[in-house]
């Protein structure tokens, strides 16, 4: 009884707390660390972001270091997409801010942006593409929505190159057939290696391509 | 009242102790494509940088040093480590410049990796005679540079180790798993990263 | 009773084991069975992503009735609703209504959603450079030839899930041959963060509709007055011989101890009479701890964790079972702990089911519905409670 009174009183709070815990939780069962967003900071982080969670300070001191992690679930399990795609899905802002970053700090220009994005996955390139469209707008560059075509013949022998090879060989045709206009320039979005998270800036402008530092 | 020992015995299977659980920060637990086994960094000569400090001894940064050779090896990579700012007497000049991809046994291509690990925080718990670090939250810095010094990759890794009432936690594994799959990624990335590089000079 | 429960107790014990104990299976059975997880999980994830990307719609439309994309009314097209990778096409399709209602009640956003079936029908133009095949709203000189074109906009808009973060971004494009994007805006909202359930009549900025979510956390009360009409059952003792239920009402204060109320606390007096039967007082402090999520909710019913302590002294002939004092008539005094679970739907109805240890009686006075270590549940407790 003794031991089971000392349970009690030591380890019920302890419990009681973990309840919700995210890391901890068990009730429900808790998510596997790859599914949780964790930021660790001080108390007022933690009273900023959840005042409704997290209560006001104490009026009077009470000697208690705390310290807040905040951790936010993700919305997609990380089993719920291929590792590769989810990588670059959540990280598609930054994706996206660093391309336009890149492309603005070429300098003030009256040019007209197209994007591509050579992703494995047709509807990972589309949000690819999307938000770059976006990111670029909103640093107040000039974008469209037409697509530099290329004819089959052009795409058959291109598919068959390099990478180092293939894009400066693509840009000069796309140039060449008229996709790229005088003014327009292309910011292409490329993934190179099928486990490769990160994605590589290239720019086709004048017919010449370059890929961005 | 054959009952009363099994639910006694179940309340005592199921009673928790005090472990040490690894909870990911920022970045540390990003998902991962690459094959920790797969060859990855074939033909890559890898020089591996781990920088003693403060809160990281030198003794502890050899050990992070000689497991990341034996990660990067197990991927095709040949390895240098070293815990100096120093280049490792043993590595040879970086590959000239306009050196041909040849398919060899010899590396082509060259990538160093530095990390420098720093303590965010930590909190110390004291009972009796004991005192031991309960919450500990580490930083990761690895920065990955090409043969040139031209940079690569720069994250930082987060993590935290805690103490709390709960189950048997595989907290090596745990942490295992997401460390060294997250060097590898940020490797390979830098790898093709290198590669666009020297296409556009 | 008591063996039933055993038994019960006993089979959830075990079938928590079996699935550790049975073989595994076949690796076509694994796959099949992960394929059904993941599209159970997808589902799971798709009700919950609606209501933020409901959330997110009326912020767009909100957006544009402060500060509207056009001069005039323009008619404008969906070109496009895609949702999140991994997520299906349902949701897409109850998103798209979503937006249309939104779009027919708030008309100050000078956005007028009008039909363009050949702008998304697949198109195949053949002109001097060859044959293309796409869509009407990306081939603008198609849609001229066939008398679709004019002063036309596009709208597309994209849900994606990056991280913890659910991000909308929406874009208008001019369907002329340039096809220059005129309009864009990226809107992104942390998941679980509380709903703003507007009305799309009366759309609100986020900002103030989290200060009304905070104000209304905040209005509530910390103090409020509970009435309940609790019922004990007293288990049989080994005899097999049960004492009479007893049946209380109660009244007290009840305090929320944090802001999200996820602890409370509460204490009452009760008072007890059944006619020739007996007649009783007791009082009861208690405390709460929510187990159903993270705050009270403003909308729906919580679950507490309820832990608590009472006094009680009953007199009367059916207490002659539980007597241990020596009087007149039966009279009973003792001191008791209960543990149980308390549904709340708001700050008015309550409904609570607890188990109540008595320890000051052995067992040929009352026995116990449930044996729990050294731990006998002797009475099972039921009550409904209001609050004012």
């Amino acid at each position: 009884m003794g031991t089971l009174i000392y349970i009690l009183v030591f380890f019920t709070p302890s419990i009681v707390e973990s309840v919700q815990d995210p890391a901890r939780a068990w009730i429900p069962p808790a998510p596997d660390v790859r599914d949780l967003e964790c930021e660790a900071g001080p108390e007022d982080l933690a009273r900023r972001e959840a005042p409704d969670e997290v209560e006001p300070p104490a009026y009077r001191q009470d000697y208690l270091e705390r310290r807040a992690v905040i951790c936010r679930e993700r919305l997609l399990p990380h089993a719920a997409r291929p590792a590769r795609d989810d990588a670059v899905l959540n990280r598609l802002r930054h994706h996206a801010q660093e391309a336009a970053g890149r492309v603005k700090a070429l300098g003030p220009g009256e040019r007209t942006w197209l994007v591509e994005v050579n992703y494995p996955d047709v509807r990972v390139a589309h949000k690819l593409a999307f938000a770059t469209k976006t990111a670029l707008l909103d640093l107040g560059l000039r974008v469209t929505d037409r697509a530099p075509a290329l004819a089959a013949a052009d795409l058959e022998v291109l598919s068959t190159l390099p990478p180092e090879k293939g894009y400066p060989l693509a840009c000069e045709r796309m140039h060449a057939a008229g996709g790229l206009r005088a003014g327009d320039g292309l910011v292409m979005l490329a993934s190179l290696h099928p486990r490769e998270t990160a994605l590589h800036t290239g720019l086709c402008v004048d017919g010449a391509w370059r890929w961005l530092p | 009242m054959a009952l009363r020992p099994l639910l006694l015995f179940a309340v005592l299977w199921a009673l928790p102790a005090c472990v040490t659980v690894y909870q990911p920060l920022s970045g540390a637990h990003r998902p991962v494509a690459v094959d920790l086994r797969g060859p990855n960094l074939k033909g890559v000569a890898v020089t591996v940088r781990c920088l003693p400090s403060a809160d990281m001894p030198r003794a502890e940064s050899g050990l992070l040093c000689r497991k990341l050779a034996r990660l990067f090896e197990n991927q095709g990579a040949t390895v240098q480590t070293t815990t100096s700012r120093e280049r490792p007497e043993a590595e040879e000049a970086p590959a000239a410049e306009g050196a041909t991809a040849e398919a060899g046994p010899e590396p082509t291509e060259a990538l160093e990796v530095e990390l420098t690990s720093r303590r965010l925080h930590e909190k110390r718990t004291s009972f009796l005679f004991f005192d031991y670090i309960s919450d500990y939250t580490f930083a990761q810095d690895i920065v990955v540079r090409d043969e040139r010094g031209a940079l690569l990759a720069r994250e930082r890794l987060v993590g935290r180790f805690f103490d709390t009432l709960g189950f048997n936690e595989n907290t090596d594994l745990n942490f295992s798993r997401l460390f060294y799959g997250a060097v590898s990624q940020i490797a390979l990335n830098a790898r093709m990263r290198r590669k666009v590089l020297a296409a556009g000079r | 009773m008591r063996r039933l429960l055993g038994w019960l107790l006993l089979g959830g014990l075990a079938l928590g084991t079996l699935p550790a104990l049975a073989a595994p299976p076949a690796p076509a059975d694994r796959a099949a069975n992960e394929d059904r997880e993941l599209t159970r999980l997808r589902r799971e994830v798709a009700g919950q992503v609606q209501l933020s990307a409901a959330n997110l719609l009326d912020e767009l439309v909100y957006g544009w009735a402060q500060q509207p994309p056009f001069e005039t009314p323009t008619p404008v097209f969906l070109a496009g609703l895609t949702v999140p990778v991994g997520l299906g096409t349902g949701l897409a399709g109850l998103l798209e209504n979503h937006l249309g209602a939104l779009l027919l009640a708030n008309p100050s956003s000078r956005v007028v959603l009008s039909a363009c079936p050949v702008c998304q029908a697949m198109l195949v133009h053949s002109g001097p450079k060859g044959t293309v095949v796409s869509r009407g709203a990306d081939n603008p000189q198609a849609l001229e030839k066939l008398g679709a074109g004019g002063a036309r906009h596009a709208l597309y808009i994209d849900f994606a899930a990056e991280g913890a973060w659910l991000v909308l971004r929406a874009r208008i494009t001019k369907v002329d041959p340039d096809l220059p994007i005129v309009w864009s805006r990226t809107l992104p909202v942390a998941v679980g963060a509380p709903s703003l359930l507007r009305s799309p009549q009366h759309l609100k900025s986020p900002a103030d509709a989290r200060q009304e979510y905070l104000a209304a956390l905040q209005n509530r009360g910390f103090i409020s007055i509970p009435v309940r009409f609790a019922v004990r059952a007293y288990a049989q003792n080994d005899q097999d011989i049960a004492s009479a239920p007893s049946v209380w009402l109660q009244t007290g204060i009840e305090a929320a101890l944090t802001n999200a109320r996820k602890w409370k606390a509460s204490g009452v007096i009760g008072y007890a009479w059944l006619p020739d039967a007996y007649y009783g007082l007791m009082a009861e402090t208690r405390f709460g701890r929510l187990i159903s999520g993270t705050g009270r909710s403003l909308t729906g019913p919580d679950v507490y964790l309820i832990l608590g302590g009472a006094l009680v002294w009953l007199e009367g002939p059916a207490m002659a079972q539980l007597s241990n004092f020596a009087a007149d008539q039966p009279r009973s005094v003792y001191g008791a702990v209960h543990l149980g679970l308390e549904l709340r739907v708001g700050e008015r109805v309550g409904a609570a089911v607890f188990f109540e240890n008595m320890p000051t009686f052995d067992e040929d006075q009352v026995g116990s519905w449930v044996n729990f270590g050294p731990f006998d549940l002797s009475a099972l407790g039921i009550e409904v409670s209001l609050c004012f």
